[in-house]
């Protein structure tokens, strides 16, 4: 099971949404990090096969995407960046929807049963009878994501599923994926660290259209080592390093003020343990509004 | 699989507040205007005009009142025409005989020369129930009504035997064989009229229940593809295995089952507003009865002939899903369909009100309006054939909705080179 991405460049007009970007997935989770408007939806839309790449393409197990059409749709579970989904249809009937679009070969009591399976799976199972009209937008997540598992994806890819969730769906969220992730592919793009530092099996980070980094989140980490400092300021010195530095945090203490400085260097400053957020700091540091080093 | 898609396209397309409360309205709208409405508000403003002394003697009628009284009215006129065309030639002659003696030789073929004449209006009369008068007066009719049925259609076989002779002369294939269909289709005396045929032409024919139903669909099938957009559930069904082909075939084979049921529906409705106005359907009736269908080449009845209406009015309505289907596929977003498919929907009922010169130009409503290919021998030159204008119509607008559904398939699911 492997799903290739070989020279992808996208261009639209004058602006180049993707460069040559090539990659490999096996199976696990794929966490596809990035800031707005790095190019991470326009990747998954040219994976999922709805947006034509300007040269290069997508191989699924040595096969061209394209060629295999309905075969690759089949082993394809897709949940788009927040859509608004049929509001006067219930949870489970929607599912039962979806499933008809899929070409689930299941109907009556089996397709019962595997609609309440992937609702307890996304834990709205009582919520099965509920307007989707009326679910919160964390519901509306975890049902795109149920919908998605329905036909038992192979390649699952979740476009910013945390967008707009408060912090305990997100874990909740997170560890819904996390349990249907085996013997799958799963893409889970994202700007929020803290939704992949734990469970991704390995990150892509892409800024602008080319890939910065791709490796596992604790080579990516170890690749940070001697590049995050922690620096005591005094209060007034604050606004001076933050314009010459990347400041990842600012701890007002008692008598003084406590930066975290990401940077390859950073005078009068004790080297502690990164982390991936500081990870992604470093790497998108004009996204993130960081100084100069 | 196919079954279950349409059921929800149906379900997303009919199944919301929107859809619901415009149907309803529309649905008490055509009732409201088929039963004659305005006879009854301009009742109503005659009465309220009147002196206060004949208000007094005579109290405004309810809506209920005004419409049970035509239905009484309509009832007995029925039943004296049904004893009239009932009798026996022998029963006919002998009363005719008695009443000849008794009133004069002119009021067989006028009862209004016998209006003076004593005992004529005096209950009972020859026949019992009816007076004299009633009795003549309703046999004049109806063998009035029998004559010019008749006249129209000696009229049309002396004309086609004139333009064949004419078409024989100057070697016109077409008009020669056109004209010897006339012959042959008119050659069968028409179906007798047995009974009086009360607001029936201008229920059949003056009916705004179609337009209803096209504002209906413009309402259903514009948001039902370019809705997808708006909802940004259009990602969902393109990368679903079925998502691609079946579930826009599902829409627009919903949207054919949308029209066909609000053209039922409102037909039924159409029906009912009659029924409740006059009380009487004449199903039996041969369709010649109706003034607007004296020419009509088929000697059916007026339910055939009301079939073949709710089937040529599904056909455009389902025509017009085709279409405004195909402009929601190609829209951007709901706003943008509506937009195009009411710019679209005003083009048809233009050409369908304002019908142009040729009839190659005809829109896909015509088909909606039967009286148009029924109330003559209609053809078009088809390498020197004659073909009926309805099948043409409906042969053309079936390979255009084909193609339209083509171009719509490769449109909608093309891969995009932005979105």
């Amino acid at each position: 099971m492997e799903l290739t991405v070989e020279r992808i460049t996208k261009e639209y007009r004058s602006l180049k949404a993707l460069d040559d970007v090539s990659f490999t997935l096996t199976e696990g989770i794929h966490g596809l990090l990035g800031p707005n408007g790095a190019g991470k939806t326009t990747l998954v839309n040219i994976i999922v096969g709805i947006l034509r790449p300007t040269s290069g393409r997508v191989l699924w197990n040595g096969k061209d995407i394209a060629s295999l059409d309905w075969r690759y749709r089949n082993i394809l579970g897709f949940q788009p960046q927040t859509p608004s989904l049929y509001k006067s249809f219930r949870a489970d009937e929607f599912l039962r929807y979806m499933a008809a679009v899929k070409g689930v070969r299941l109907t009556g009591k089996a397709l019962d049963h595997r609609v309440d399976e992937v609702l307890e799976t996304v834990n709205l199972r009582a919520e099965a009878k509920k307007r989707i009209g009326a679910f919160s937008g964390g519901m509306r997540q975890r049902l795109g994501i149920a919908q998605a598992l329905l036909n038992n994806p192979k390649l699952l890819i979740l476009d910013e599923p945390t967008a707009g969730l408060d912090p305990q769906e997100r874990v909740r969220l997170r560890n819904v994926i996390a349990t249907v992730a085996m013997n799958k592919i799963v893409i889970w793009t994202t700007h929020i660290v803290s939704d992949i530092e734990y469970i991704a099996r390995d990150i892509l980070l892409l800024g602008k259209g080319n890939f910065l980094a791709c490796d596992t989140p604790q080579a990516l980490i170890a690749g940070m080592k001697d590049k995050v400092f922690a620096r005591s300021v005094q209060p007034q010195e604050v606004p001076i390093w933050q314009e010459k530095a990347l400041v990842g945090n600012v701890l007002r203490r008692e008598n003084d003020v406590l930066l975290r400085i990401i940077g390859d260097e950073c005078p009068g400053g004790t080297p502690i343990q990164p982390d991936l957020e500081d990870v992604y700091l470093y790497h998108f540091r004009e996204a993130s509004g960081g100084g100069e080093q | 699989m196919m079954g279950r898609l349409i059921g929800y396209e149906l379900k997303k397309s009919v199944w919301t507040r929107f859809f619901l409360a415009v149907f309803c309205l529309a649905l008490a709208a055509n009732f409201l205007l088929q039963c004659g409405i305005e006879s009854y508000v301009s009742y109503s403003r005659i009465w309220e005009q009147d002196d206060p002394a004949v208000q007094a003697e005579n109290p405004k009628q309810s809506f209920w009142e005004f419409y049970r009284y035509d239905r009484t009215v309509t009832h007995d006129l029925r039943a004296q025409y049904s004893f009239v065309a009932g009798l026996s030639p022998e029963e006919e002659q002998a009363a005719l005989a008695a009443l000849e003696e008794k009133y004069g030789t002119g009021v067989i073929e006028d009862p209004n020369t016998g209006i003076s004449a004593e005992g004529i209006f005096d209950e009972p009369g020859y026949f019992g129930a009816y007076t004299d008068f009633t009795y003549l007066s309703a046999r004049a009719n109806l063998l009035g009504w029998n004559a010019e049925i008749d006249a129209a259609r000696e009229n049309v076989l002396r004309a086609a035997e004139a333009l064949k002779k004419q078409a024989e002369s100057d070697g016109d294939a077409y008009n020669i064989r056109r004209n010897d269909a006339v012959l042959q289709l008119y050659a069968a005396p028409r179906p007798k009229v047995t009974t009086f045929l009360r607001f029936a032409g201008k229920n059949f024919f003056g009916a705004p229940t179609m337009l209803f139903v096209f504002l209906l669909i413009l309402v259903t099938a514009t948001v039902s593809v370019a809705g997808e957009h708006d909802r940004q559930t259009w990602l969902l069904l393109h990368t679903a295995r079925n998502g691609k082909g079946k579930t826009l075939l599902a829409k627009y084979i919903s949207g054919w089952i949308t029209a066909a049921a609000l053209t039922a529906i409102f037909q039924l409705d159409a029906l009912l507003a009659l029924i409740f106005q006059g009380g009487g359907l004449y199903a039996d009736q041969p369709a010649a009865a109706l003034h607007e269908l004296q020419l009509c080449p088929f000697p059916i009845k007026i339910w055939q002939y009301f079939l073949l209406s709710t089937a040529m009015q599904t056909f455009a309505a389902a025509v017009l899903s085709t279409i405004l289907t195909t402009v929601s596929a190609c829209s951007k977003t709901g706003v943008i369909a509506y937009m195009a498919g009411a710019l679209i929907l005003i083009g048809c009922l233009l050409l369908f009100y304002f019908p142009p010169r040729s009839e190659w130009l005809t829109g896909p409503l015509a088909l909606a309006e039967p009286s148009r290919y029924l109330s003559g021998y209609y053809t078009c030159d088809f390498f020197g054939f004659p073909v009926l204008w309805a099948v043409i119509d409906a042969i053309l607008w079936t390979l255009l909705s084909a193609g339209l559904m083509l171009f719509a398939q490769k449109w909608y699911h093309r891969e995009r080179r932005a979105i």
